[in-house]
């Protein structure tokens, strides 16, 4: 594949209703050729429509689709030259894994002899080399995953698009499969539109993420700034695992929660606020005076759980207020570790404090 | 031993509903090979002779010809007209298109004989009693539940999303349709047709209003000599639709077996 195919994919305004009920509210997107874009929601943001509608098998009610330079809004899946991964995979039972790769090829009408080559290049690609044969219905989970990526990129395609692709499988594969998904990525040079619930998989894997709430983008930024810079609640509580604990404004770049007033990294947005505290990013301290650009909050250590690599910890702050602190569970800090029922130190970086607007 | 009383019971019931079922067709056929002239039973002796009485006779033979035929052409016009039926019902979003689904079922709904009785007024003003076209389009109307149901049933187990990307991989929509979703349902489909034309070729009610003359049906005429004359010629042409029926019920149900085996 010298001469790449992909190319950049502009939403414009995207609307659609069912009846009384609106799917997707204005959904503007630009995602540059060969970028990585997770769309990360929770169930009925308006995800999986928005997928549809970019592979041209549901219309928009409004609103418009570009490839390049080509508006593609009115055309029919099969003009749209898209390698779509399910997440049940849809792979074809009554075809075997070389048919079922060649199907795009088949319906463009490539010569025999080059679509076998191609084949044989795309199971290569994807680490089933000699699989051709085999039947749909012997392959593992991993290996269908597998077969469905092949099909989707040997008739090279201008657009990747995946809906949940990895869900069906467990946490180690799943892991894996994210690594050689990045890889591939970066070896086709492949645009991806990668529609996940995942916070975790949409961090790992995407150049950028749009998370959706109620059919809108809330945000769009890549994976550092998502969750060092969340632009409300919704997007601090969906993406990592934080607290949030509502705070008093007391400074442009200052709040209050409970006896602590804490620094912020930039200026505090208008309206009521509250603070995302991140159970890694919370430090037990001692009693020395705080550093210049550390937050210190004071508590007292609840119930510590067990998770493997590491111990949590619930902390109760002074104001009620119950957030976690994640220990590593190695040795050295076994010493150290609090009993539960004690009071405690925790230091925060002030780049850390993620403080956001509180939405309806 | 607990169990052995229910146990007991079950099989009785079991046998009893089986012997129900079985024994009148086991009687028409032993009946069938019977060489008296009358129909009676336990027949006084062996012979052929009602098999030829029916093989012989041209009348016979162009009512079960014209039947075949009849049965045929209504299952050519009920499958995919029943299948395309069945994919819109179950892709569509539309309600109005689901509440429609109740009208496709109301020919298994209504009482066969005030169907036929308002075939046969409807066809009097048009001219379509006694008309090939008059049946193979009662038989289509007829039995276009039975492809319709079959077919749905096959749908709703089929992941619409592997049309979607055969779609995406450069098919249009029928072609799809055609190479992807059609082999998957085909024992769907296959059962649907085999309902229409075994439907069709007994079909006796309507086609005692509506056929007649030259479009003479096998079962209108089997009701019409039973009333004239009774003799076991009737006993051997059930023999044999039933072993045309039974036949082709196990040919496809071997041929499903044969799929799920490969």
């Amino acid at each position: 594949m010298t001469q790449s195919n992909f190319v950049p994919v502009r939403l414009q305004d995207i609307t659609k209703s069912y009846h009384d009920f609106q799917a997707l509210k204005g959904v503007s997107l630009d995602i540059a050729a060969g970028e990585f874009v997770s769309i990360l929601g929770p169930s009925g943001s308006g995800k999986t429509t928005l997928l549809q509608i970019i592979g041209g098998f549901t219309r928009p009610s409004a609103g418009r689709v570009f490839f390049g330079d080509a508006d593609v809004t009115l055309l029919p899946p099969q003009k749209r030259d898209i390698g779509v991964v399910f997440q049940n995979y849809a792979l074809f039972p009554h075809l075997s894994v070389a048919e079922n790769i060649a199907f795009p090829l088949r319906a463009r009408k490539t010569p025999p002899e080059r679509i076998q080559q191609r084949v044989a290049r795309a199971l290569r690609s994807v680490d089933l080399a000699g699989y051709g044969d085999r039947p749909i219905a012997n392959l593992s989970g991993g290996q269908r995953q597998r077969v469905a990526l092949a099909r989707a990129i040997v008739f090279e395609p201008r657009l990747i698009l995946m809906d949940e692709p990895l869900s069906a499988l467990d946490k180690n594969l799943r892991e894996a499969m994210q690594m050689e998904l990045r890889s591939l990525h970066a070896e086709l040079g492949a645009t991806i539109i990668y529609v996940t619930h995942d916070q975790r998989e949409a961090l790992t894997m995407s150049d950028r993420v749009a998370v959706m709430k109620a059919g809108r983008i809330v945000q769009i930024d890549t994976p550092r700034g998502l969750y060092s810079r969340p632009v409300n609640d919704f997007v601090a509580d969906f993406v990592g695992e934080s607290t949030l604990v509502p705070v008093e404004r007391v400074g442009v770049r200052a709040v209050r929660l409970g006896s602590a007033v804490l620094g912020c990294p930039r200026d505090l947005a208008p309206g009521q606020l509250c603070i995302a505290l991140q159970a890694e990013t919370l430090l037990l301290c001692g009693d020395e005076p705080a550093e210049p650009g550390t937050n210190c909050l004071e508590g007292t250590v609840g119930e510590i759980v067990f998770q493997g690599e590491s111990l949590k910890a619930s902390l109760a702050l002074q104001g009620g207020a119950e957030i976690a602190i994640r220990i590593p569970s190695h040795h050295f800090n076994a010493r150290a570790l609090p009993a539960s029922g004690s009071q405690v130190r925790v230091k925060l970086h002030v780049e850390d404090t993620v403080v956001v607007p509180v939405t309806a | 031993m607990t169990s052995s009383l229910p146990r007991l019971l079950l099989w009785i019931a079991t046998g009893a509903i089986l012997a129900f079922l079985v024994l009148p067709i086991g009687i028409v056929i032993i009946m069938s090979f019977s060489d008296s002239r009358f129909l009676t039973f336990p027949p006084p002796g062996f012979s052929w002779r009602w098999y030829a009485a029916y093989f012989g006779d041209r009348d016979w033979m162009d009512a079960t010809l014209n039947s075949l035929l009849l049965a045929s052409l209504s299952t050519l016009i009920c499958v995919p007209v029943g299948t395309a039926a069945a994919y819109a019902a179950n892709v569509s979003a539309s309600p109005l298109l689901r509440r429609l689904q109740i009208v496709l079922l109301t020919p298994v709904m209504v009482p066969v004989i005030i169907l036929a009785a308002g075939l046969y007024m409807v066809y009097a003003q048009v001219g379509l009693n006694a008309t090939k076209l008059g049946l193979v389009c009662a038989f289509s109307m007829m039995n276009l539940p039975y492809v319709f149901i079959s077919v749905l049933a096959g749908l709703r187990s089929f992941d619409m999303n592997q049309e979607n990307v055969a779609r995406s991989l450069g098919l249009g929509r029928f072609a799809a349709f055609v190479k992807v979703t059609l082999p998957q349902i085909r024992p769907s489909v296959a059962t649907g047709a085999l309902f229409a034309f075994i439907g069709a070729l007994d079909e006796t009610v309507v086609s005692i209003f509506i056929a007649g003359g030259e479009n003479q049906t096998l079962p209108r005429r089997m009701f019409m000599s039973l009333r004239n004359e009774i003799d076991p010629t009737i006993a051997a042409i059930s023999a044999a639709l039933i072993t045309l029926s039974f036949a082709l019920v196990v040919l496809s149900s071997l041929r499903s077996k044969t799929r799920q085996g490969a």
